[in-house]
């Protein structure tokens, strides 16, 4: 981790505490670096030297809206772009989830679903997190039909995977283990 | 040499018959000679071997044979040097023959000796290429033996790989049929009440793992 990237950071952990946003501005960060992991156009894109800053800052700008990215953070994107540091968005977005988990004691907790859930059940879930991580648990709420039925959380590199497809994967591994026996 | 001269002489003298009988030719035998003459042959008539017998006749083969006696003995003492020679070359071959002979024999002997020892080599050769025919033999159905049973374990070997691999593939279609049919019977049959369960019992689940942390 860079220690510009660290820099970047840092300021836009103390100005989103000032603008009372922790929680928002982790979410964003974290839908962020998801995209950043997942998509491999994205992250040619950004590390091309010929691709021309206001198309570069075009691009950015189309996945925060997709996202629904917060003001505070699109600036933040927005000023690596014009700086031509737009390459070091990986190492400013770990940074801040490791200041803000250090600092704040806020995780960023991906729930997963096969469809949308009630908000009771969202913050009945987000108290057990927090209990069972110790930490200030910050939801962000996904949805995926190939889970079939049930939940799946995601915090840091943990998973709790309570889905049906999950149990499917777990049936398989069993028939396979068993079919293997002499 | 001088000696046989001597001896030669003396001989050729007694050969004479003059000399063998020399008292009695003082006339009397001619006279009886001519006195026989003129009374005629008509008494004596036929001449008979018992005539020939006379003493000059005799004293003749007497002397004849004393001279033979001594020619003989001139010879056989002195002898012809051609004819010694001779002898003496004919001895040389025969001993030669002699010795031709006994190399002959030896060779004869060496021959036949080796020839029985030929025998004998011929027949430890075919001993020898028996056995050894016997060892390549022993070697090469050890070796086709042993080459075999390499093969039987590696044909084993093969096959049980086959069949693990088989077994493992035909149970990965069957497990991943099993899951695909079931997971599309799921995903038809799955309600909200089945959705709000399992996410009750996902929280559930939740509580069940911090608990068994904290125990």
């Amino acid at each position: 981790m860079s220690a510009l990237g660290r820099r970047y950071a840092k300021a836009l952990l103390e100005l989103s505490r000032e603008q009372n946003q922790t929680d928002q501005v982790v979410r964003d960060v974290g839908a962020l670096l998801d995209a950043w992991k997942e998509s491999s156009d994205l992250r040619e894109i950004v590390r091309n030297p010929v691709v021309p800053k206001p198309a570069l800052r075009a691009t950015m700008n189309a996945i925060m809206d997709k996202l629904g990215t917060s003001k505070l953070v699109r600036n933040t994107i927005g000023l690596l772009a014009d700086r031509s540091r737009l390459a070091y968005l990986p190492d400013v977005l770990d940074a801040f989830e490791e200041l803000s988990e250090a600092e704040t004691g806020r995780v960023r907790a991906e729930v997963v679903s096969a469809k949308p859930l009630p908000e009771a059940y969202y913050s009945r879930l987000q108290e057990k997190l927090q209990r069972a991580t110790g930490r200030q648990i910050v939801l962000v709420k996904k949805q995926d039909p190939s889970l079939i039925g049930g939940v799946m959380t995601r915090i840091g590199d943990r998973v709790f995977d309570g889905s049906i497809s999950n149990g499917l994967s777990e049936l398989r591994e069993t028939l396979l283990a068993n079919g293997e026996m002499p | 040499m001088m000696r046989a001269v001597l001896a030669l002489v003396f001989g050729l003298w007694l050969v004479s018959p003059t000399v063998a009988f020399a008292e009695r030719d003082h006339g009397e035998p001619l006279a009886h000679e001519i006195t026989e003459e003129m009374e005629g042959h008509d008494v004596h008539g036929d001449l008979h071997f018992s005539d020939l017998l006379t003493v000059d006749f005799l004293g003749t083969l007497i002397n004849f044979g004393v001279l033979l006696l001594i020619l003989g003995w001139v010879i056989r003492k002195k002898g012809n040097p051609a004819l010694a020679a001779r002898r003496a070359e004919v001895e040389k071959e025969l001993a030669e023959a002699q010795r031709l002979r006994a190399e002959a024999e030896s060779r004869h002997m060496a021959t036949a000796t080796r020839l029985e020892k030929l025998d004998q080599e011929i027949l430890q050769i075919r001993a020898d290429m028996i056995k050894a025919g016997e060892a390549e033999r022993d070697r090469i159905v050890a070796q086709a033996e042993e080459k075999a049973a390499r093969l039987r374990r590696d044909t084993s070997f093969l096959i049980e790989q086959q069949m693990k691999q088989l077994r493992k593939e035909l149970t990965e279609r069957a497990a991943t049929a099993a899951v695909m049919a079931a997971q599309d019977l799921l995903r038809e049959r799955t309600t909200e009440a089945d959705q709000e369960q399992l996410a009750e019992a996902y929280l559930t689940r939740i509580d069940e793992v911090v608990q068994e942390r904290d125990s």
